[in-house]
């Protein structure tokens, strides 16, 4: 239903466009197909098998596990669901430091440490309610984790969050995604709908 | 329309294509003058080079975000400004091949926007006219020199380029803050609505209004005919924006400077220096290096605008210096390089807004509201020199915010999902003192890779500036707590100057050729055929954006050089 709202919004953009500018317009400036065709939106999914860049395999198969306990799988899909695990992987390749690589390393490693010492089991096999109970003592900063431990988790969670709602399905499916918005309204009523995923900057 | 060699004489040439540079170009040629428009950066076709436009965060490689190697060798001053990102990169200029340098201990933030259309792609579009409070503040508390204009020699042509541009506002009748020509202003939330009525009932001497700004919210038939449309309420304006719905250059001045036939564009034109002719007292043409392949080249006109840009009109001047002009053409007075302003920026406060649950909005709004100077009126009492206005705001909370609170699981992803609570908030806008220590020069020895030495800027906020913050700071928490909100903060950034991007002031008009560059008509008092009119013309900066009021006087100055040269004076 989103997805349609958002090629709806897209439509209403082309058709807005053209009529909005009327006889302004020249052929040689833009036609109605070339307007079309720079909007085209490319996925740039790929079917070769991701290439780990600065966690290692075995961190982006906890991590993908800890995306999907942040943000689980409803009637659109979870974080992990998404890939939101190798997002952030390649997005700490290209736009993080690497101080930041290393806190993040750290704290994926820590999620796995902490699960053996409390459980004897690995993050992934443990049970859906011990492993929301393991993050939220992280992400509380509830012991015995430390100030610092629970501020790399937080960092860690901004990252699923950002990955995952400027994914198509995060923004456009979960939230809803107002491509061209026509205008607009300062007051309508609100009557429990879903929050855009559209924003001005990130 | 575009040009590289040329052998013609131009009746007039325009050195720069920002938004002085666009009006300029455009006025010139409908009075009939062949006009050569002179750009040191890339063309950019309006619409077909919005390369970022309409592009949602989930096809960009990196969602939105540039790369840390690209940050830290091509953008490490651009990346400052709000509006950079992997959309709008390729609008800022690139640090590595801009160099310059900052005088020991001081800090400046010099935002760059070197293409076809220059920053008219990337302003933020606030017009505000200014009035006589502010053209009287230098003469009122002596600093800087007095300004040799006034409200009335700019309002005809302050309402000339509003009809033009398309602003839009509401007119509210204030002193300090004269009403301009206006489209309808974009709705003000429920709560916005809510917070304006009580502020200006608990502080009588404030008023909250629209923003205005450059937006066509209902274009004019005039809009229509210049090819632009109504505003869709993206607020991704500096993307590009192919409905044309915000003033920039490619949307409005260009489309009709084209269609006269008389524009001639010479891109990829890096201005080394102005050709002067010391027999004639006059600017003959203007030298150039070419951006790409370095080559040398020059344009030859009658007449000669400056619109390139505050310090960058001022670094041609500086380089142009001769036997004649030893210190900098058209520098006899000796203050080509000083008297440098910005805005300063760095006082903020917000809250939350209690209740509102059921108000919610759509579309993005490209703009906000405004809290016009209060201190207008000089005040001895005051603890420090002129004013400022506000910037001011509603959002309701989305992931951005909520994605920091504690929270794992399906409860998280549903809080998540829905607004979270409204939240208002206040950034302040103090004018800068106009002082002469505050100054740009070219350095002894290094040079960019045109050869043009560089600019090296000595600049500082002084303590009036960071008093006037303090008393931002606490009058914004002042007002927030009393109106009701809730979680009031208020304090103070610390950016240096350059980070307003309202670079002000060093090529200043005057009466007084001794004291100042220019004339009242932004003449050169030395070189009569050469005009500087973008932002380094200003005496002082107000609290308003300079945009507007640059644009007005360009339009001015081109309309007493065209009589200039009939008379044969130029």
């Amino acid at each position: 239903m989103m997805l349609e709202q958002h090629d709806q919004s897209k439509r209403r953009f082309l058709q807005g466009l053209l009529a909005s500018l009327g006889a302004g317009i020249t052929t040689g400036l833009m036609s109605e197909k070339a307007i079309a065709a720079a909007l085209t939106y490319h996925s740039h999914a790929s079917k070769a098998p991701y290439q780990n860049q600065v966690l290692n395999k075995g961190q982006l198969k906890l991590l993908k596990v800890v995306c999907n306990t942040v943000i689980p799988t409803t009637d659109t899909p979870g974080a992990g669901d998404i890939d939101v695990h190798y997002f952030i992987d390649n997005q700490l390749q290209h736009c993080y430091d690497v101080q930041t690589h290393v806190r993040m390393r750290t704290t994926v490693n820590l999620i796995a440490q902490m699960s053996q010492t409390f459980h004897n089991r690995t993050f992934e096999h443990l049970q859906s309610p011990q492993q929301i109970a393991l993050l939220t003592s992280l992400d509380t900063g509830l012991k015995p984790f430390s100030k610092t431990q629970q501020a790399c988790f937080k960092q860690l969670k901004a990252l699923i969050c950002f990955g995952y709602y400027t994914s198509e399905i995060g923004a456009s499916e979960e939230l809803v995604y107002q491509a061209y918005p026509g205008g607009f309204e300062g007051d309508i009523t609100y009557s429990g709908q879903r929050n855009y995923g559209s924003l001005a900057y990130y | 329309m575009y040009i590289k060699e040329s052998k013609q004489k131009y009746d007039a040439i325009v050195i720069g294509s920002g938004i002085t540079g666009g009006w300029a170009a455009k006025e010139f040629c409908e009075k009939g003058f062949k006009t050569l428009l002179i750009e040191r950066g890339r063309i950019v076709e309006h619409r077909k080079d919005y390369i970022g436009e309409g592009k949602p965060p989930w096809v960009q490689p990196l969602r939105s975000k540039v790369s840390l190697s690209d940050v830290e060798q091509q953008y490490r001053i651009q990346k400052n400004c709000y509006a950079f990102n992997d959309s709008t990169k390729h609008f800022f200029g690139n640090d590595q091949d801009l160099p310059y340098v900052t005088a020991n201990d001081t800090d400046f933030w010099w935002i760059r926007a070197n293409q076809l259309g220059g920053k008219s792609l990337l302003w933020h579009r606030f017009c505000y006219r200014w009035s006589d409070f502010d053209f009287n503040a230098n003469r009122l508390d002596g600093f800087g020199n007095d300004w040799p204009i006034r409200y009335k020699d700019l309002q005809r042509w302050y309402q000339y380029v509003e009809r033009h541009v398309g602003i839009c506002g509401q007119k509210e009748g204030l002193v300090q803050l004269p009403d301009s020509e206006f489209l309808p202003p974009f709705d003000m939330t429920a709560p916005e609505l809510e917070i304006k009525k009580k502020l200006e009932k608990m502080f009588p001497d404030r008023k909250l209004i629209h923003g205005r700004q450059a937006h066509l919210t209902k274009p004019s038939a005039l809009h229509l005919k210049q090819g632009r449309g109504q505003c869709q309420a993206r607020n991704e304006c500096q993307k590009g924006c192919s409905f044309g719905a915000y003033f920039s250059t490619q949307s409005s001045t260009l489309p009709d400077a084209a269609k006269t036939g008389l524009l001639q564009i010479a891109p990829n034109s890096v201005v080394e220096s102005l050709i002067f002719d010391p027999a004639s007292n006059r600017v003959k043409g203007v030298r150039v290096i070419d951006n790409e392949d370095l080559s040398e080249r020059e344009y030859f006109a009658n007449v000669v605008f400056l619109c390139a840009s505050t310090l960058g009109s001022t670094q041609i001047l500086l380089n142009s210096k001769n036997k004649a002009f030893p210190n900098g053409l058209a520098n006899r007075s000796g203050v080509l390089g000083h008297y440098l302003m910005d805005h300063n920026y760095n006082a903020w406060a917000n809250a939350d807004i209690p209740g509102f649950e059921d108000a919610f909005y759509s579309g993005r709004r490209p703009g906000g509201l405004y809290i016009p100077n209060f201190y207008f009126k000089p005040d001895p009492k005051r603890p420090f020199l002129r004013g400022y206005g506000m910037s001011a705001g509603t959002y309701r909370e989305g992931w951005t915010s909520i994605q920091h609170q504690d929270g794992i699981g399906l409860a998280f992803k549903q809080r998540l999902q829905m607004p979270g609570k409204w939240r208002f908030w206040l950034g302040a806008q103090g004018e800068m003192l106009p002082r002469f220590e505050n100054c740009v020069q070219l350095h002894t020895s290094k040079k960019d890779k045109w050869g043009i030495p560089l600019l090296e800027i000595n600049c500082r906020f002084s303590d009036n500036e960071q008093r006037m913050m303090e008393d931002a700071a606490e009058q914004g928490y002042r007002m927030l707590e009393k109106i009701g909100l809730e979680n009031v903060k208020s304090g103070l950034h610390n950016k240096p100057p350059g980070s307003g991007i309202h670079e002000l002031g060093t090529a200043r008009m005057g009466r007084d050729p001794k004291e100042s560059v220019l004339n009242g008509y932004n003449q050169c008092h030395d070189i009569p055929n050469l005009f500087v009119t973008d932002g380094s013309s200003f005496c002082s900066s107000a609290v308003q954006n300079p945009s507007l009021t640059f644009m007005a006087m360009t339009v001015r100055a081109v309309n007493y050089a065209v009589k200039e040269v009939a008379a044969r004076r130029i």
